[in-house]
């Protein structure tokens, strides 16, 4: 390895702050993530009740229709579209900020058709990963489920008052941790299609051989940027007692912020992968 | 960079200002109203008799600022029902009353709020010390309105009100009136909602004259007439009271529980029964 991961962090801040062009693509996701969460907050009112009322209805029942019920069900509803919207366009917008990524590491021109051709020529590729992604995050989440009831229902027997208090936080660590770990096998598949022009099948697969290799690496690469993000997941998992607590609408605002603040842990593990990525292949060279 | 961050964020502020405007009906602004009215009304009705008087103003001004700009949502309804039984816990009896008047005249015809209205009534004028005008409310909701939760209760609540105020021989007659009201209603709304709900405040009214035998007996009928998961929720508690520690029957319990066990199909409620049966057996 010619950097180390502290270098390939810092380089990739810095990359950020000369050419903030590459958290375009991420900031278009956002923006994309911020408006279908508008719609969801005002989905009570006409005309959108007429759509999303009788769904909320039906999985959820009457009272989440309304206020202050349509705000504590809000983040729920939105991680749901959020997947969709992941393997639907996430993907794709993430596989050219790689390719602004790599041309601007080679020196190459950034023409906007040429990235947005070039990334849509590869769409099923992507949307295949979307998918497959996504069904791994739920099968995780599944395990995670299994293993942390297990966990409660054996510490429980001896340490019956502290698991009721620190289960709340153990939770979302636990589960921070185990995403972590599933992100280190797959974050190189988009960079993998881009850079090294690969099958979807292929790159899958040297992704996850490169993330056991490299695990370390990788991991680092992963868990740094994402634990400024594990506060807000915290803050996430209490959102509707706090909401309670507080003003219902703070569900909007907490969802809100983890948008905002995924948009850049999100460009900083990417484009360090793709520089882990573009680094090794000038080893190999 | 610059220039199209700034154009999406202009995009989601003045898709947020449009949709604040224009899609926030009247509807979600009572609701929204509402909820800051009941957060304090919580908080009141933790200890009602010390609350301080800008509370009740407070959540009095929100209510009556609901009723007053959305008159015409479904969140005004029960708005004027908080108001009126604000009022009565602020004993602003008066109020309440007039509020009442206003909400039975715009909905006329809905029988289950008209009940309730008559109710509330009935209950300013008994905090006022005007008994003879709150029994004409009830009067009206144990006549007109008798298929409501507030009108069914009525011969029971009255009951109850002579019992408090330690007047034992008009209770004893209105619990016998009580008793006898709920039974003829019991047979003429066999197998319904309402012969269900009229068999258990005839459980509760037996119970309140002491009389557990006959209590027991409904108690037995009820769960063989009305078979069902709630049903049995609500009634195998009795059997517990009246049965077990009040008549020192364990026998019939045992076999009342016996004669579920055969017909349940839920796992939960079958071992609960068996270890009911089993604790009940070893005590003998």
């Amino acid at each position: 390895m010619t950097s180390s991961v502290k270098q390939n962090l810092l380089a990739t801040l810095g990359l950020i702050v000369k050419r903030p062009i590459v958290l375009l693509p991420f900031t278009i996701f956002a923006f994309f993530e911020l408006l279908t969460l508008e719609l969801f907050y005002f989905s009570s009112g006409w005309p959108l009740s007429l759509v999303i009322g009788p769904v909320v209805r039906k999985f959820y029942g009457e009272r989440f229709v309304h206020y202050p019920g349509n705000l504590f069900v809000l983040p729920q509803i939105f991680y749901y579209a959020q997947i969709f919207l992941y393997i639907v366009v996430g993907v794709f917008l993430t596989a050219i900020a790689v390719n602004v990524f790599r041309n601007i590491q080679k020196n190459l021109p950034l023409k906007p058709d040429a990235l947005i051709k070039n990334s849509l020529k590869r769409y099923p590729a992507f949307l295949l990963y979307g998918i497959v992604i996504v069904a791994c995050w739920v099968l995780m989440r599944k395990a995670d489920v299994f293993i942390l009831s297990r966990f409660f229902a054996f510490a429980v027997k001896s340490y019956p008052n502290a698991v009721p208090r620190l289960g709340p936080f153990i939770t979302p660590v636990f589960i921070f941790f185990t995403n972590v770990v599933l992100h280190a096998f797959f974050v190189l598949t988009v960079p993998i299609i881009v850079i090294q022009q690969r099958s979807f099948l292929r790159a899958l697969g040297s992704s996850i051989r490169l993330g056991g290799r490299y695990f370390f690496v990788l991991f680092t690469l992963v868990f740094l940027p994402y634990v400024v993000y594990l506060p807000l997941s915290l803050v996430k998992s209490f959102s509707a007692r706090i909401a309670v607590l507080t003003f219902p609408e703070m569900n909007a605002v907490i969802t809100a912020a983890g948008v905002i603040l995924a948009l850049f842990v999100d460009c900083v593990v990417v484009l360090s992968a793709s520089r882990f990525l573009l680094e090794r292949e000038s080893l190999k060279r | 960079m610059k220039k199209a961050t700034l154009i999406l964020i202009l995009v989601l502020i003045g898709f947020y200002a449009f949709m604040f405007f224009f899609a926030s009906g009247k509807e979600y602004k009572a609701e929204k109203a509402f909820y800051g009215a009941g957060k304090i009304l919580n908080k009141i009705k933790l200890n009602p008799e010390a609350t301080p008087p800008a509370m009740f103003e407070s959540v009095e001004s929100r209510l009556e600022n609901i009723v007053k700009r959305y008159p015409d949502t479904g969140i005004a309804k029960r708005a004027y029902v908080i108001l009126a039984e604000v009022y009565i816990t602020d004993k602003k009896y008066d109020r309440a009353l007039s509020i009442l008047d206003t909400f039975k005249a715009k909905y006329e015809k809905e029988p289950a709020l008209l009940a309730r209205a008559h109710f509330l009534k009935g209950v300013a004028y008994e905090k006022q010390g005007k008994w003879d005008r709150a029994l004409e409310e009830f009067y009206i909701l144990k006549t007109e309105y008798v298929n409501t939760t507030f009108g069914l209760q009525i011969p029971l609540y009255v009951a109850n009100h002579y019992a408090k105020e330690g007047k034992a021989v008009q209770a004893e007659e209105e619990y016998n009136s009580a008793a006898a009201f709920y039974t003829k209603l019991e047979k003429e709304n066999a197998g319904s909602l309402l012969g269900y709900a009229s068999s258990s405040f005839l459980i509760q009214t037996y119970m309140e004259l002491g009389k557990y035998e006959e209590a027991g007996r409904v108690v037995e009928e009820t769960i063989a007439n009305y078979p069902g998961a709630t049903v049995l929720m609500q009634q195998l508690p009795y059997v517990e009271i009246i049965f077990v520690n009040t008549l020192k029957n364990t026998q019939k319990a045992i076999s009342i529980y016996e004669s579920v066990l055969k017909k349940a199909n839920d796992a939960n409620l079958k071992n609960a029964l068996e270890a009911k049966i089993k604790a009940l057996k070893s005590k003998k």
